[in-house]
């Protein structure tokens, strides 16, 4: 029961922050950067808490799997280390993310600055890791 | 004022979850690819080592909040960061013992609620001298760690600067 919470939660934590991701990355298509910073954000707030969950949960899930879990040396294992390597490289570029949106949002009038490369590259690496998830999941 | 305050406790809640995650991720690409990743996790129950996480987060996060406290660190401004580099060393070592408090707690409780039977006057004298030595060594180590991770922050912070094209003092 528990470990089933643990892999809800893990799920949730993946739809707000790849959900947040492609929505702040199609509003900032749609409206001005003033307009997307305010929800930018928020957004910010909410993937770092994702991203703390999904850590959190994600070592709760190979708990689970206990004495059973996949060796490194094994298909499962490559790609569960590649799928962490993403991990890792999307929190690389989401610190310095974060950190344009403080100094935008920290600027009473924030200066018009294009967010759309910043999010649609975040979404994309979102997208990988799905990709790599669901790969693992159907092993 | 307001704006300035709500965007700095963005910045405390970004930096300290990301060293909470980069903490935990440096964990699992070490130990995941040396093999038995599986037997050591199944000696840990499920609750303790959520709680144990937690604790990482809770500590890491108030650590570095005390180390941005009265800091304009958006600002990039060389004796600010002097500042907040001096604080990362000492916050960083702080964050070390808190955990280790946090985690002898977590583990003394598992041990009490498990396996009651092995908590003995002998097993609880090795614990508490254990215990004398960690103080010393989680301080060390959160203290080059805070200031490894607050270099990290500032490289962030430039990048950020310079892509924003707001220059960098």
């Amino acid at each position: 029961m528990l470990a089933l919470g643990i892999r809800w939660l893990h799920v949730a934590a993946m739809a707000v922050a790849f959900g947040g991701a492609f929505l702040v990355a199609w509003l900032s298509f749609r409206t001005s950067a003033d307009h997307v910073i305010e929800t930018a954000a928020r957004y910010e707030q909410a993937f770092w808490a994702a991203a703390g969950v999904l850590v959190m949960t994600g070592v709760g899930n190979l708990g689970a799997f206990g004495e059973n879990l996949f060796e490194p040396g094994t298909a499962w294992g490559a790609t569960f280390v590649a799928k962490l390597w993403v991990v890792a490289a999307l929190i690389a570029i989401s610190l310095p993310r974060s950190l344009i949106v403080a100094l935008l949002a920290s600027q009473a009038r924030p200066q018009p600055f294009d967010l759309r490369p910043v999010y649609t590259a975040t979404t994309g690496m979102f997208a990988v890791i799905v990709a790599l998830a669901i790969v693992l999941a159907h092993h | 004022m307001n704006e300035r305050l709500r965007v700095n406790g963005l910045v405390d809640w970004v930096l300290g979850t990301f060293h909470t995650t980069v903490v935990g991720l440096t964990l699992l690409l070490l130990l995941y690819p040396r093999g038995g990743f599986g037997a050591t996790l199944s000696g840990l129950s499920t609750l303790s080592g959520l709680a144990i996480f937690i604790a990482l987060w809770a500590t890491t996060v108030f650590t570095t909040r005390r180390a941005l406290s009265g800091v304009n660190w958006l600002d990039d401004d060389p004796t600010q960061m002097a500042i907040f580099f001096r604080r990362a060393l000492r916050w960083g070592g702080v964050n070390g013992l808190l955990f280790l408090v946090a985690l002898g707690a977590i583990l003394l409780l598992n041990a009490l609620l498990t396996t009651r039977g092995s908590i003995t006057s002998p097993a609880l004298t090795i614990f508490a001298f254990i215990g004398a030595i960690g103080v010393v060594v989680s301080y060390a180590i959160g203290a080059v760690v805070g200031v490894a991770l607050g270099a990290v922050d500032i490289a962030a912070l430039r990048v950020a600067r310079v892509v924003t094209g707001r220059r960098t003092v």
